[in-house]
């Protein structure tokens, strides 16, 4: 009897510690500036499908009806990326094929008026979810992905600067293959 | 003796709860590594059946890491878990042999290691503690569990199973290729 106590009283702390240094590794892992810099999907991936309607009543999807849609993830803390906010409004300039939406973690009344004083009114504000946020790996923003219209992500990465925007438009527009070199 | 025939077969039991959890939470990662093995002319006729031979074993892994720690008076499990260890110890050898610092997936995403000495040394000491498991114990020494103790073993086992899958769920999720630069 005494074999079999000791053999149940060890099998059980070795699970409980070997769960516990998992969970804690991946927490390390996830945590961190290195960590949140990879956040999103990996190019060539299929990206999350939702059907999403902005302040207008007009419904937007994902995957987009053109061939590239731009999904935007942030929120009225955009002000505080001006050169992010350049990079968008010459993508609206230059790009009539591309489809632009942000969407918002949370209903936020103030998002869509500072949207338009940074003079990008014309990207349809939807309001996501914590869960649509986790779908697509994204945790802080201002955060860009590229899906094209068959769904596949073809560039996803953070960005703090306007060249970072123009250079992730450039790699979205490279096939799926190169662009996963 | 008695001590550590039982002490290496709860580690070993954990172990290949922990991988194969991990595993299952990545089987196109565990499904890259196995193709490595799979003979060059042959490679262009499998892709299908790859990720159904990730998850055939990486679900071998977890039922034969619960039944040796839920039922440890089964001695053919013993045996099953020294094939295992087996196949390990080859893949580990054949992988430094060819593919050194390829990602070997041994722990799912949990594991950044690539097929190198360490990792065979790991292996054989894994097949080691295998042969070791398989000692026949004392009559004295039987394990003779009770219901409440099966239960408990199966609990832990599953929430290791869990806990790994979880952790390596998240962090195979971070395949982005990082910030653009």
């Amino acid at each position: 009897m005494i074999w079999a106590i000791g053999f149940t009283a060890l099998g059980v702390v070795l699970c409980a510690a070997a769960a516990l240094a998992f969970l804690g590794i991946a927490q390390v892992r996830l945590s961190g500036a290195g960590a949140i810099e990879r956040d999103g999907l990996a190019t060539g991936t299929r990206a999350p499908s939702w059907s999403l309607s902005d302040s207008a009543g007009v419904m937007h999807t994902s995957p987009p009806a053109l061939p590239l849609q731009l999904v935007i993830f942030a929120d009225h803390s955009l002000k505080s990326f001006p050169s992010v906010a350049d990079g968008l409004r010459e993508l609206i300039a230059g790009d009539s094929l591309l489809q632009i939406v942000l969407i918002l973690r949370q209903p936020s009344p103030m998002a869509e008026p500072v949207l338009a004083e940074l003079g990008l009114g014309e990207v349809s504000v939807l309001t996501g979810s914590p869960v649509l946020y986790a779908d697509y790996n994204v945790r802080v923003g201002p955060f860009l992905i590229f899906v094209d219209s068959a769904g596949l992500v073809r560039a996803s990465s953070l960005v703090n600067y306007s060249w970072q925007v123009a250079k992730l438009r450039q790699i979205a527009g490279l096939p799926v293959a190169a662009a996963q070199r | 003796m008695t001590v550590l025939v039982l002490a290496a077969k709860a580690a070993l039991a954990v172990l290949f709860l922990a991988s194969g959890g991990a595993k299952l939470a990545d089987i196109a990662g565990f499904a890259a590594t196995i193709r490595l093995f799979v003979p060059a002319r042959a490679v262009s006729r499998v892709p299908p059946a790859l990720p159904s031979a990730g998850f055939a074993v990486a679900a071998a892994e977890v039922v034969a890491g619960g039944v040796s720690l839920c039922w440890p008076e089964l001695r053919w499990v013993n045996l099953v878990v020294l094939m295992l260890a087996c196949g390990l110890a080859a893949a580990a050898a054949v992988g430094y042999a060819r593919h050194r610092d390829r990602p070997c997936h041994c722990l799912g995403a949990l594991s950044r290691q690539g097929f190198s000495a360490r990792t065979l040394v790991q292996a054989l000491v894994v097949l080691a503690a295998a042969a070791l498991a398989c000692q026949r114990l004392h009559p004295a020494a039987q394990l003779r569990l009770g219901t409440g103790m099966h239960v408990l073993l199966l609990a832990a086992a599953g929430l290791l199973a869990a806990a790994a899958c979880t952790a390596a769920h998240a962090l195979a999720k971070t395949g982005a290729s990082g910030m653009v630069a």
